[in-house]
Protein backbone atom coordinates (compact mmCIF):
# COMPACT_ATOMS: atom_id res chain seq x y z
CA UNK A 1 0.00 0.00 0.00
CA UNK A 2 2.61 2.49 1.32
CA UNK A 3 4.94 1.41 -2.42
CA UNK A 4 1.96 2.31 -4.03
CA UNK A 5 1.45 5.79 -3.10
CA UNK A 6 4.80 5.82 -2.94
CA UNK A 7 5.18 5.41 -6.61
CA UNK A 8 2.32 7.55 -7.71
CA UNK A 9 3.68 10.64 -5.56
CA UNK A 10 6.80 10.27 -7.49
CA UNK A 11 5.52 9.72 -10.25
CA UNK A 12 3.49 13.12 -10.09
CA UNK A 13 6.68 14.41 -9.03
CA UNK A 14 8.08 13.12 -12.10
CA UNK A 15 5.28 14.76 -14.37
CA UNK A 16 5.57 17.89 -12.76
CA UNK A 17 9.10 18.48 -13.25
CA UNK A 18 8.50 17.63 -17.10
CA UNK A 19 5.49 20.39 -17.33
CA UNK A 20 7.58 23.07 -15.54
CA UNK A 21 10.42 22.38 -17.79
CA UNK A 22 7.99 22.65 -20.69
CA UNK A 23 6.86 25.77 -19.52
CA UNK A 24 10.08 27.09 -18.65
CA UNK A 25 11.12 26.04 -22.53
CA UNK A 26 7.73 27.94 -23.86
CA UNK A 27 8.02 30.88 -21.26
CA UNK A 28 12.05 31.16 -22.48
CA UNK A 29 10.92 30.89 -26.47
CA UNK A 30 8.28 33.44 -26.12
CA UNK A 31 10.68 36.02 -24.41
CA UNK A 32 13.35 35.40 -27.45
CA UNK A 33 9.86 36.05 -30.13
CA UNK A 34 9.30 38.84 -28.26
CA UNK A 35 12.61 41.05 -28.01
CA UNK A 36 14.09 39.23 -31.15
CA UNK A 37 11.35 39.12 -33.88
CA UNK A 38 11.01 42.50 -34.51
CA UNK A 39 14.70 42.94 -34.89
CA UNK A 40 14.95 39.80 -37.33
CA UNK A 41 11.84 41.02 -39.30
CA UNK A 42 13.84 44.44 -39.81
CA UNK A 43 16.69 43.36 -40.82
CA UNK A 44 15.56 40.80 -43.37
CA UNK A 45 12.89 43.64 -44.94
CA UNK A 46 16.54 45.71 -44.95
CA UNK A 47 17.42 43.20 -47.95
CA UNK A 48 14.32 42.58 -49.50
CA UNK A 49 13.41 43.98 -53.15
CA UNK A 50 10.60 46.71 -53.12
CA UNK A 51 7.40 44.49 -54.25
CA UNK A 52 8.04 42.15 -51.35
CA UNK A 53 7.99 44.59 -48.36
CA UNK A 54 4.42 44.55 -48.16
CA UNK A 55 4.27 40.81 -48.25
CA UNK A 56 5.00 38.41 -45.19
CA UNK A 57 7.18 36.55 -47.11
CA UNK A 58 10.57 34.95 -45.86
CA UNK A 59 12.09 33.87 -48.88
CA UNK A 60 12.87 35.92 -51.27
CA UNK A 61 16.18 37.26 -53.52
CA UNK A 62 18.01 39.78 -50.96
CA UNK A 63 19.29 42.34 -52.79
CA UNK A 64 21.59 45.29 -51.35
CA UNK A 65 19.31 47.89 -53.60
CA UNK A 66 18.25 49.44 -50.13
CA UNK A 67 21.24 50.29 -48.63
CA UNK A 68 22.27 51.75 -52.27
CA UNK A 69 19.33 53.86 -52.39
CA UNK A 70 19.78 55.19 -48.57
CA UNK A 71 23.36 56.67 -49.73
CA UNK A 72 22.69 57.63 -53.03
CA UNK A 73 21.94 61.17 -53.99
CA UNK A 74 18.32 61.07 -52.82
CA UNK A 75 18.75 60.41 -49.38
CA UNK A 76 22.59 61.22 -48.85
CA UNK A 77 22.25 59.48 -45.44
CA UNK A 78 26.15 59.73 -45.35
CA UNK A 79 25.22 63.07 -44.37
CA UNK A 80 23.46 62.52 -41.12
CA UNK A 81 25.77 59.62 -40.41
CA UNK A 82 28.62 62.25 -40.12
CA UNK A 83 26.47 64.71 -37.84
CA UNK A 84 25.76 62.20 -35.94
CA UNK A 85 29.32 60.94 -35.26
CA UNK A 86 30.69 64.44 -34.93
CA UNK A 87 28.26 65.00 -31.88
CA UNK A 88 28.49 62.00 -30.37
CA UNK A 89 32.77 62.43 -30.71
CA UNK A 90 32.68 65.81 -29.20
CA UNK A 91 30.50 64.96 -26.34
CA UNK A 92 32.48 62.29 -25.25
CA UNK A 93 35.74 64.21 -25.67
CA UNK A 94 34.29 66.36 -22.72
CA UNK A 95 32.23 64.87 -21.30
CA UNK A 96 34.15 61.54 -20.13
CA UNK A 97 37.60 63.37 -19.29
CA UNK A 98 35.13 66.02 -16.85
CA UNK A 99 33.36 63.04 -15.27
CA UNK A 100 36.34 60.97 -14.30
CA UNK A 101 37.82 63.84 -12.46
CA UNK A 102 34.61 64.79 -10.45
CA UNK A 103 33.62 61.19 -9.95
CA UNK A 104 37.38 60.58 -8.24
CA UNK A 105 36.97 63.59 -6.30
CA UNK A 106 33.73 62.77 -4.76
CA UNK A 107 34.97 59.48 -4.13
CA UNK A 108 38.16 60.02 -2.19
CA UNK A 109 37.66 63.39 -0.71
CA UNK A 110 35.41 63.73 2.49
CA UNK A 111 32.88 67.13 1.36
CA UNK A 112 30.58 68.74 3.42
CA UNK A 113 26.87 67.15 1.97
CA UNK A 114 28.64 64.59 -0.67
CA UNK A 115 25.38 62.08 -0.16
CA UNK A 116 23.11 65.38 -0.91
CA UNK A 117 25.09 66.44 -4.08
CA UNK A 118 25.43 62.53 -5.63
CA UNK A 119 21.60 62.92 -4.93
CA UNK A 120 21.22 66.37 -6.79
CA UNK A 121 23.52 65.05 -9.56
CA UNK A 122 21.02 62.06 -10.43
CA UNK A 123 18.40 64.46 -9.17
CA UNK A 124 18.95 66.64 -12.89
CA UNK A 125 18.13 63.55 -14.50
CA UNK A 126 14.42 63.22 -12.87
CA UNK A 127 13.51 66.65 -14.93
CA UNK A 128 12.05 65.85 -17.68
CA UNK A 129 14.37 67.48 -20.49
CA UNK A 130 11.53 69.15 -22.52
CA UNK A 131 11.57 71.89 -19.84
CA UNK A 132 15.42 72.83 -20.42
CA UNK A 133 15.02 72.47 -24.76
CA UNK A 134 12.23 75.74 -24.57
CA UNK A 135 14.92 78.56 -22.78
CA UNK A 136 17.60 76.52 -24.89
CA UNK A 137 15.82 77.24 -28.45
CA UNK A 138 15.83 80.63 -27.73
CA UNK A 139 18.98 80.98 -26.20
CA UNK A 140 20.38 78.87 -29.55
CA UNK A 141 18.33 81.19 -31.30
CA UNK A 142 19.37 84.95 -30.09
CA UNK A 143 22.94 83.32 -30.79
CA UNK A 144 22.47 82.09 -34.00
CA UNK A 145 23.42 78.20 -33.55
CA UNK A 146 20.21 76.77 -34.42
CA UNK A 147 20.90 73.70 -36.17
CA UNK A 148 24.29 73.60 -35.57
CA UNK A 149 26.06 70.39 -34.19
CA UNK A 150 27.38 72.87 -31.34
CA UNK A 151 23.84 73.39 -30.31
CA UNK A 152 23.68 69.72 -29.98
CA UNK A 153 26.66 68.67 -28.03
CA UNK A 154 26.36 71.52 -25.54
CA UNK A 155 22.78 70.31 -24.52
CA UNK A 156 24.17 66.88 -24.74
CA UNK A 157 26.92 67.22 -21.99
CA UNK A 158 24.28 68.25 -19.67
CA UNK A 159 22.26 65.11 -20.43
CA UNK A 160 25.33 62.95 -19.96
CA UNK A 161 27.72 64.11 -17.52
CA UNK A 162 25.60 62.88 -14.32
CA UNK A 163 25.14 59.47 -15.57
CA UNK A 164 28.74 59.10 -16.12
CA UNK A 165 30.03 60.51 -13.01
CA UNK A 166 27.35 58.07 -10.95
CA UNK A 167 28.65 55.27 -13.12
CA UNK A 168 32.09 56.02 -12.56
CA UNK A 169 32.29 56.91 -8.79
CA UNK A 170 30.58 53.68 -8.35
CA UNK A 171 33.93 51.70 -10.13
CA UNK A 172 36.39 53.83 -8.35
CA UNK A 173 34.84 53.58 -5.10
CA UNK A 174 36.17 49.75 -5.56
CA UNK A 175 39.29 50.60 -6.33
CA UNK A 176 41.60 50.18 -2.67
CA UNK A 177 42.50 53.46 -1.95
CA UNK A 178 46.36 52.61 -0.51
CA UNK A 179 48.07 51.93 -3.79
CA UNK A 180 47.11 55.54 -4.36
CA UNK A 181 48.80 56.04 -1.31
CA UNK A 182 51.88 54.58 -1.66
CA UNK A 183 51.91 56.43 -5.14
CA UNK A 184 51.85 59.42 -3.21
CA UNK A 185 54.40 58.40 -0.98
CA UNK A 186 56.99 57.78 -3.60
CA UNK A 187 56.33 61.35 -4.23
CA UNK A 188 54.23 61.33 -7.19
CA UNK A 189 51.33 64.15 -6.91
CA UNK A 190 47.85 63.66 -7.39
CA UNK A 191 47.39 63.87 -11.39
CA UNK A 192 50.13 61.47 -11.81
CA UNK A 193 48.84 59.00 -9.29
CA UNK A 194 45.43 59.67 -11.32
CA UNK A 195 46.99 59.02 -14.64
CA UNK A 196 49.44 56.53 -13.87
CA UNK A 197 47.21 54.61 -11.26
CA UNK A 198 43.80 55.32 -10.95
CA UNK A 199 43.07 55.39 -14.79
CA UNK A 200 44.00 51.61 -15.51
CA UNK A 201 42.50 50.28 -12.60
CA UNK A 202 39.45 52.22 -13.22
CA UNK A 203 39.16 51.39 -17.51
CA UNK A 204 36.40 48.83 -17.85
CA UNK A 205 34.14 51.41 -15.50
CA UNK A 206 35.58 54.32 -17.81
CA UNK A 207 35.04 52.35 -21.00
CA UNK A 208 31.21 51.46 -19.48
CA UNK A 209 30.34 54.89 -18.97
CA UNK A 210 31.63 55.80 -22.11
CA UNK A 211 29.29 53.30 -24.19
CA UNK A 212 26.68 54.77 -22.34
CA UNK A 213 26.85 57.78 -22.66
CA UNK A 214 27.82 56.83 -26.40
CA UNK A 215 24.52 55.51 -26.83
CA UNK A 216 22.28 57.78 -24.93
CA UNK A 217 24.12 60.83 -27.50
CA UNK A 218 23.84 58.57 -30.79
CA UNK A 219 20.00 57.67 -29.83
CA UNK A 220 19.31 61.07 -28.89
CA UNK A 221 15.68 62.17 -30.23
CA UNK A 222 13.98 65.17 -28.64
CA UNK A 223 16.77 67.58 -28.44
CA UNK A 224 17.81 66.57 -32.47
CA UNK A 225 14.04 66.97 -33.39
CA UNK A 226 13.84 70.51 -31.96
CA UNK A 227 16.88 72.27 -32.51
CA UNK A 228 18.05 71.05 -35.63
CA UNK A 229 16.03 71.19 -39.24
CA UNK A 230 18.30 70.80 -42.20
CA UNK A 231 21.94 71.27 -41.70
CA UNK A 232 22.70 69.85 -38.50
CA UNK A 233 20.06 66.78 -38.52
CA UNK A 234 21.27 63.21 -37.13
CA UNK A 235 20.30 59.98 -37.64
CA UNK A 236 17.06 59.46 -35.69
CA UNK A 237 15.48 62.53 -36.86
CA UNK A 238 16.30 61.45 -40.39
CA UNK A 239 14.45 58.38 -40.47
CA UNK A 240 11.44 60.40 -40.42
CA UNK A 241 12.42 61.35 -43.67
CA UNK A 242 11.22 57.60 -45.22
CA UNK A 243 7.92 58.50 -43.87
CA UNK A 244 6.10 60.36 -47.17
CA UNK A 245 2.86 61.23 -48.36
CA UNK A 246 1.41 57.67 -49.16
CA UNK A 247 3.15 55.53 -46.71
CA UNK A 248 6.29 54.50 -44.78
CA UNK A 249 9.13 52.80 -47.50
CA UNK A 250 9.88 50.20 -45.06
CA UNK A 251 12.72 48.75 -47.15
CA UNK A 252 14.64 51.70 -47.09
CA UNK A 253 14.06 52.97 -43.84
CA UNK A 254 15.24 49.44 -42.39
CA UNK A 255 18.44 49.33 -43.93
CA UNK A 256 18.79 53.05 -42.52
CA UNK A 257 18.14 52.00 -39.49
CA UNK A 258 20.56 48.96 -39.45
CA UNK A 259 23.09 50.83 -40.41
CA UNK A 260 22.32 53.55 -37.86
CA UNK A 261 21.87 50.97 -34.57
CA UNK A 262 25.33 48.69 -35.60
CA UNK A 263 27.91 50.59 -33.17
CA UNK A 264 25.75 51.07 -30.31
CA UNK A 265 24.93 47.05 -30.77
CA UNK A 266 28.24 46.23 -30.95
CA UNK A 267 29.75 48.43 -28.05
CA UNK A 268 26.73 47.67 -25.28
CA UNK A 269 27.86 43.89 -26.51
CA UNK A 270 31.37 44.66 -25.08
CA UNK A 271 30.55 46.39 -21.92
CA UNK A 272 27.03 44.74 -21.18
CA UNK A 273 27.99 43.17 -18.15
CA UNK A 274 29.99 45.99 -16.04
CA UNK A 275 27.09 48.32 -17.29
CA UNK A 276 24.24 46.66 -15.16
CA UNK A 277 26.64 46.12 -12.06
CA UNK A 278 27.27 49.63 -12.42
CA UNK A 279 23.86 50.82 -12.81
CA UNK A 280 22.65 49.17 -9.98
CA UNK A 281 25.51 49.51 -7.32
CA UNK A 282 26.38 53.03 -8.36
CA UNK A 283 24.36 55.29 -6.88
CA UNK A 284 24.37 53.18 -3.52
CA UNK A 285 28.24 52.95 -2.59
CA UNK B 1 49.02 71.80 -4.98
CA UNK B 2 47.39 69.39 -3.20
CA UNK B 3 45.93 72.66 -1.35
CA UNK B 4 42.54 72.19 0.51
CA UNK B 5 40.37 73.41 -2.43
CA UNK B 6 42.03 70.60 -4.45
CA UNK B 7 38.88 68.18 -4.50
CA UNK B 8 36.50 71.28 -5.54
CA UNK B 9 39.05 72.07 -8.37
CA UNK B 10 38.41 68.35 -9.63
CA UNK B 11 34.63 69.10 -9.38
CA UNK B 12 34.82 72.34 -10.66
CA UNK B 13 34.50 71.70 -14.75
CA UNK B 14 31.52 69.20 -14.30
CA UNK B 15 29.90 71.27 -11.84
CA UNK B 16 29.88 74.11 -14.45
CA UNK B 17 29.22 71.91 -17.12
CA UNK B 18 25.88 70.47 -15.69
CA UNK B 19 24.72 73.98 -14.07
CA UNK B 20 24.88 76.02 -16.98
CA UNK B 21 23.24 73.09 -19.41
CA UNK B 22 20.89 71.88 -16.71
CA UNK B 23 20.17 74.38 -13.71
CA UNK B 24 20.95 77.76 -15.83
CA UNK B 25 17.96 76.70 -18.17
CA UNK B 26 15.51 75.37 -15.13
CA UNK B 27 15.82 78.56 -13.84
CA UNK B 28 15.04 80.39 -16.84
CA UNK B 29 12.26 78.32 -18.15
CA UNK B 30 10.61 78.93 -14.38
CA UNK B 31 10.84 82.53 -15.51
CA UNK B 32 9.37 82.09 -19.15
CA UNK B 33 6.38 80.20 -17.35
CA UNK B 34 5.15 82.91 -15.33
CA UNK B 35 4.81 85.25 -18.93
CA UNK B 36 2.65 85.08 -21.20
CA UNK B 37 4.80 84.16 -24.19
CA UNK B 38 3.91 83.30 -27.89
CA UNK B 39 6.98 82.91 -29.95
CA UNK B 40 4.41 83.90 -33.24
CA UNK B 41 3.67 86.94 -32.46
CA UNK B 42 6.98 88.52 -30.69
CA UNK B 43 10.32 86.92 -30.25
CA UNK B 44 10.75 89.00 -26.91
CA UNK B 45 9.59 87.72 -23.59
CA UNK B 46 5.73 88.68 -23.37
CA UNK B 47 3.92 89.96 -20.32
CA UNK B 48 4.21 88.80 -16.65
CA UNK B 49 1.13 87.34 -15.91
CA UNK B 50 2.89 85.57 -12.57
CA UNK B 51 0.80 82.04 -12.41
CA UNK B 52 -1.63 82.61 -14.96
CA UNK B 53 0.03 79.97 -17.15
CA UNK B 54 -0.62 77.33 -14.33
CA UNK B 55 -3.83 78.49 -13.38
CA UNK B 56 -4.70 77.69 -17.06
CA UNK B 57 -3.98 74.25 -17.05
CA UNK B 58 -6.53 73.55 -14.20
CA UNK B 59 -9.11 74.58 -16.00
CA UNK B 60 -7.76 72.65 -19.68
CA UNK B 61 -9.12 69.60 -20.52
CA UNK B 62 -6.66 68.55 -22.70
CA UNK B 63 -4.14 68.79 -20.13
CA UNK B 64 -5.91 66.59 -17.42
CA UNK B 65 -6.51 64.15 -20.57
CA UNK B 66 -2.34 64.35 -20.74
CA UNK B 67 -2.07 63.83 -17.23
CA UNK B 68 -4.20 60.76 -17.03
CA UNK B 69 -2.78 59.54 -20.10
CA UNK B 70 0.35 60.09 -18.55
CA UNK B 71 -0.27 58.12 -15.62
CA UNK B 72 -2.10 55.25 -17.15
CA UNK B 73 1.46 54.52 -19.63
CA UNK B 74 3.55 55.43 -16.55
CA UNK B 75 1.95 52.98 -13.98
CA UNK B 76 1.30 50.37 -16.49
CA UNK B 77 4.97 50.41 -18.05
CA UNK B 78 6.20 50.12 -14.50
CA UNK B 79 4.04 47.21 -13.27
CA UNK B 80 4.31 45.39 -16.21
CA UNK B 81 8.39 45.63 -16.74
CA UNK B 82 9.40 45.22 -13.30
CA UNK B 83 6.99 41.83 -13.21
CA UNK B 84 8.06 40.87 -16.70
CA UNK B 85 11.15 41.49 -15.52
CA UNK B 86 11.47 39.09 -12.25
CA UNK B 87 9.59 36.33 -14.35
CA UNK B 88 12.59 36.91 -17.17
CA UNK B 89 15.48 36.94 -14.95
CA UNK B 90 14.40 33.79 -12.79
CA UNK B 91 13.49 32.06 -16.49
CA UNK B 92 17.37 32.97 -17.08
CA UNK B 93 19.72 32.85 -14.32
CA UNK B 94 19.96 29.11 -14.87
CA UNK B 95 23.50 27.72 -15.53
CA UNK B 96 22.58 26.15 -18.86
CA UNK B 97 24.98 27.13 -21.88
CA UNK B 98 21.68 28.43 -24.29
CA UNK B 99 20.49 30.70 -21.52
CA UNK B 100 24.04 31.80 -21.04
CA UNK B 101 24.30 33.34 -24.55
CA UNK B 102 20.44 34.61 -24.79
CA UNK B 103 22.11 36.78 -21.66
CA UNK B 104 24.36 37.60 -23.61
CA UNK B 105 22.48 39.45 -26.04
CA UNK B 106 19.80 40.35 -24.28
CA UNK B 107 20.67 43.68 -23.54
CA UNK B 108 20.67 44.32 -27.70
CA UNK B 109 16.65 45.81 -27.74
CA UNK B 110 18.09 48.21 -25.10
CA UNK B 111 20.83 49.61 -27.18
CA UNK B 112 19.22 50.22 -30.18
CA UNK B 113 17.09 53.63 -30.66
CA UNK B 114 13.68 54.34 -29.18
CA UNK B 115 13.17 56.84 -32.27
CA UNK B 116 13.55 53.38 -34.43
CA UNK B 117 11.94 51.28 -32.42
CA UNK B 118 8.26 53.20 -32.82
CA UNK B 119 8.77 53.10 -36.39
CA UNK B 120 9.46 49.37 -36.77
CA UNK B 121 6.51 48.88 -34.23
CA UNK B 122 4.59 50.83 -36.55
CA UNK B 123 5.70 48.39 -39.14
CA UNK B 124 5.04 45.54 -37.07
CA UNK B 125 1.57 46.61 -36.03
CA UNK B 126 0.63 47.21 -39.39
CA UNK B 127 -3.04 45.52 -40.14
CA UNK B 128 -2.22 44.32 -43.67
CA UNK B 129 1.39 43.53 -43.38
CA UNK B 130 2.71 43.72 -39.81
CA UNK B 131 4.41 40.54 -38.87
CA UNK B 132 2.72 41.06 -34.66
CA UNK B 133 -0.43 42.27 -36.12
CA UNK B 134 -0.97 38.83 -37.95
CA UNK B 135 0.74 36.63 -36.10
CA UNK B 136 -1.95 37.84 -33.11
CA UNK B 137 -4.59 37.75 -35.78
CA UNK B 138 -4.05 34.20 -36.36
CA UNK B 139 -3.67 32.96 -32.80
CA UNK B 140 -6.71 34.38 -32.13
CA UNK B 141 -9.00 34.92 -35.01
CA UNK B 142 -11.17 37.77 -33.00
CA UNK B 143 -8.48 40.08 -33.17
CA UNK B 144 -7.43 39.65 -36.75
CA UNK B 145 -8.79 43.06 -38.04
CA UNK B 146 -8.38 45.11 -35.20
CA UNK B 147 -6.52 48.64 -36.54
CA UNK B 148 -3.68 48.35 -33.65
CA UNK B 149 -3.12 51.80 -33.72
CA UNK B 150 -6.34 53.22 -34.67
CA UNK B 151 -8.19 52.88 -30.88
CA UNK B 152 -7.32 54.60 -28.57
CA UNK B 153 -7.12 51.69 -25.86
CA UNK B 154 -4.87 49.32 -28.55
CA UNK B 155 -3.04 52.30 -29.41
CA UNK B 156 -2.02 52.56 -25.66
CA UNK B 157 -1.69 49.09 -25.52
CA UNK B 158 0.70 48.99 -28.10
CA UNK B 159 2.47 52.25 -26.67
CA UNK B 160 3.10 50.20 -23.30
CA UNK B 161 4.22 47.38 -25.13
CA UNK B 162 6.69 49.63 -26.97
CA UNK B 163 7.91 51.08 -23.66
CA UNK B 164 8.13 47.43 -21.77
CA UNK B 165 9.99 46.11 -24.86
CA UNK B 166 12.77 49.03 -24.57
CA UNK B 167 13.28 48.62 -20.96
CA UNK B 168 12.59 44.77 -20.21
CA UNK B 169 16.14 43.62 -21.12
CA UNK B 170 18.05 46.29 -18.87
CA UNK B 171 15.59 45.91 -15.89
CA UNK B 172 15.75 41.45 -16.69
CA UNK B 173 19.55 42.02 -16.27
CA UNK B 174 19.56 43.84 -13.22
CA UNK B 175 17.42 41.11 -11.69
CA UNK B 176 19.73 38.55 -13.22
CA UNK B 177 22.98 39.90 -11.85
CA UNK B 178 20.70 40.23 -8.77
CA UNK B 179 19.66 36.20 -8.45
CA UNK B 180 22.97 34.90 -9.75
CA UNK B 181 24.51 36.83 -6.83
CA UNK B 182 22.22 35.38 -4.12
CA UNK B 183 23.78 32.26 -2.20
CA UNK B 184 22.63 29.60 -3.13
CA UNK B 185 22.03 27.56 -0.17
CA UNK B 186 19.01 29.91 0.92
CA UNK B 187 17.07 27.92 -1.87
CA UNK B 188 18.60 24.57 -1.36
CA UNK B 189 17.36 24.94 2.44
CA UNK B 190 14.12 25.95 0.88
CA UNK B 191 14.03 23.00 -0.90
CA UNK B 192 15.01 20.59 1.89
CA UNK B 193 12.12 21.92 3.91
CA UNK B 194 9.90 21.23 1.16
CA UNK B 195 8.66 24.77 -0.17
CA UNK B 196 6.92 24.23 -3.33
CA UNK B 197 8.03 27.28 -6.13
CA UNK B 198 5.32 29.61 -5.62
CA UNK B 199 6.43 29.95 -1.98
CA UNK B 200 10.37 30.54 -3.06
CA UNK B 201 8.96 32.49 -5.14
CA UNK B 202 6.95 35.16 -2.77
CA UNK B 203 8.93 34.21 0.44
CA UNK B 204 12.71 34.11 -0.53
CA UNK B 205 13.32 35.54 -4.11
CA UNK B 206 11.00 38.49 -4.23
CA UNK B 207 12.14 39.61 -0.53
CA UNK B 208 15.97 39.21 -1.43
CA UNK B 209 15.67 41.30 -4.88
CA UNK B 210 13.86 43.44 -2.85
CA UNK B 211 16.50 46.65 -2.98
CA UNK B 212 17.09 46.14 -6.77
CA UNK B 213 13.46 45.82 -7.28
CA UNK B 214 13.11 49.31 -5.74
CA UNK B 215 16.10 50.59 -7.47
CA UNK B 216 14.51 49.36 -10.74
CA UNK B 217 11.15 50.86 -9.88
CA UNK B 218 12.75 54.28 -9.63
CA UNK B 219 14.28 54.16 -12.77
CA UNK B 220 12.05 52.82 -14.65
CA UNK B 221 9.42 55.66 -13.31
CA UNK B 222 11.37 58.08 -13.93
CA UNK B 223 12.21 56.68 -17.70
CA UNK B 224 8.70 55.89 -18.36
CA UNK B 225 7.70 59.80 -17.70
CA UNK B 226 10.32 61.50 -19.92
CA UNK B 227 9.70 58.66 -22.37
CA UNK B 228 9.27 60.69 -25.94
CA UNK B 229 10.86 59.48 -29.29
CA UNK B 230 8.55 56.02 -29.61
CA UNK B 231 5.33 57.98 -28.73
CA UNK B 232 6.13 60.49 -31.51
CA UNK B 233 7.34 57.84 -34.10
CA UNK B 234 4.19 55.53 -33.22
CA UNK B 235 1.64 57.48 -32.33
CA UNK B 236 2.39 60.96 -32.73
CA UNK B 237 -0.17 61.04 -29.40
CA UNK B 238 -3.12 59.62 -31.43
CA UNK B 239 -5.61 58.39 -32.61
CA UNK B 240 -6.79 61.87 -31.38
CA UNK B 241 -5.28 62.87 -28.24
CA UNK B 242 -5.38 59.56 -26.70
CA UNK B 243 -1.86 59.16 -26.26
CA UNK B 244 -0.72 62.34 -25.90
CA UNK B 245 1.47 61.92 -22.95
CA UNK B 246 2.71 65.28 -20.71
CA UNK B 247 6.09 65.35 -22.28
CA UNK B 248 4.68 65.01 -25.52
CA UNK B 249 1.42 67.69 -25.00
CA UNK B 250 4.82 70.07 -23.78
CA UNK B 251 6.42 68.99 -27.39
CA UNK B 252 3.51 70.52 -29.25
CA UNK B 253 2.46 73.51 -26.90
CA UNK B 254 5.46 74.90 -27.28
CA UNK B 255 7.22 73.86 -30.84
CA UNK B 256 3.93 73.16 -32.61
CA UNK B 257 1.55 76.13 -31.36
CA UNK B 258 4.59 77.76 -30.27
CA UNK B 259 2.98 78.80 -26.63
CA UNK B 260 6.02 78.96 -24.76
CA UNK B 261 4.74 80.58 -21.36
CA UNK B 262 2.17 77.75 -21.13
CA UNK B 263 4.62 75.17 -22.31
CA UNK B 264 7.22 76.05 -19.69
CA UNK B 265 4.32 76.03 -17.07
CA UNK B 266 3.52 72.49 -17.81
CA UNK B 267 6.59 71.30 -18.18
CA UNK B 268 7.05 72.16 -14.53
CA UNK B 269 3.78 70.64 -13.19
CA UNK B 270 5.58 67.83 -15.32
CA UNK B 271 8.50 68.05 -13.23
CA UNK B 272 6.92 68.22 -9.54
CA UNK B 273 4.53 65.47 -10.90
CA UNK B 274 8.73 63.40 -11.25
CA UNK B 275 9.68 64.56 -8.06
CA UNK B 276 7.14 63.77 -6.17
CA UNK B 277 7.13 60.02 -7.38
CA UNK B 278 10.92 60.16 -6.78
CA UNK B 279 10.60 60.96 -3.53
CA UNK B 280 7.88 58.54 -2.42
CA UNK B 281 10.10 56.32 -3.16
CA UNK B 282 13.65 57.52 -1.86
CA UNK B 283 10.57 57.80 1.62
CA UNK B 284 10.89 53.42 1.09
CA UNK B 285 14.80 53.60 0.17
CA UNK B 286 15.38 55.57 3.32
CA UNK B 287 13.33 53.64 5.39
CA UNK B 288 14.62 50.73 4.34
CA UNK B 289 18.00 51.25 5.05
CA UNK B 290 19.79 50.99 1.63
CA UNK B 291 20.78 54.43 1.20
CA UNK B 292 24.40 55.10 2.02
Amino acid sequence: MDDVNRDKSSNRRAVMKVASAVFENIGVLLIVIFLFLPIFWMFLTAFKPANEVYTLSVFFEPTLDNFRQVFGTNYNFGRFYANSTIVVVVTLAIAIPVSVLAAYSISRFNMPGKQLFMFAILATQFIPLIVNVIPFFMIFRNWGILDTTLALIIVNLGATIPYAIWLIKGFIDNIPIGIEEAGLMDGANRFEVIWHILLPMARPGIITATVFCFVITWNEYMFALILTNQDAVTLPVALSYFVGQDGVIWNEMAAAGMIYVIPTIVFMLIVRKQFVLGMSSGGLK
Amino acid sequence: MEGKYFKYLLLAPALIIVGVTTLLPLIRSFWISLHDWNLTQSVELGEFVALDNYVQAFSDAVFWNSVQVTLIFTLSTVVITISAGIAVAILLSKDKLHLSYLRAVLIIPFALSPALVGYSWRFMLNPDYGLFANIIGFLIPPLADVVWLGHPTTAMAALVSVAVWIWLPFMSLMFISGLMGMPKEVFEAAKIDGANAVQTLFRITIPMLQPIILIASILMTMFAIKQFDPIVTLTSGGPGNSTEVLNFMIYNTSFRYFDMGYGAALGYILAIMTVGFVLLYMRKLVKGGEWN
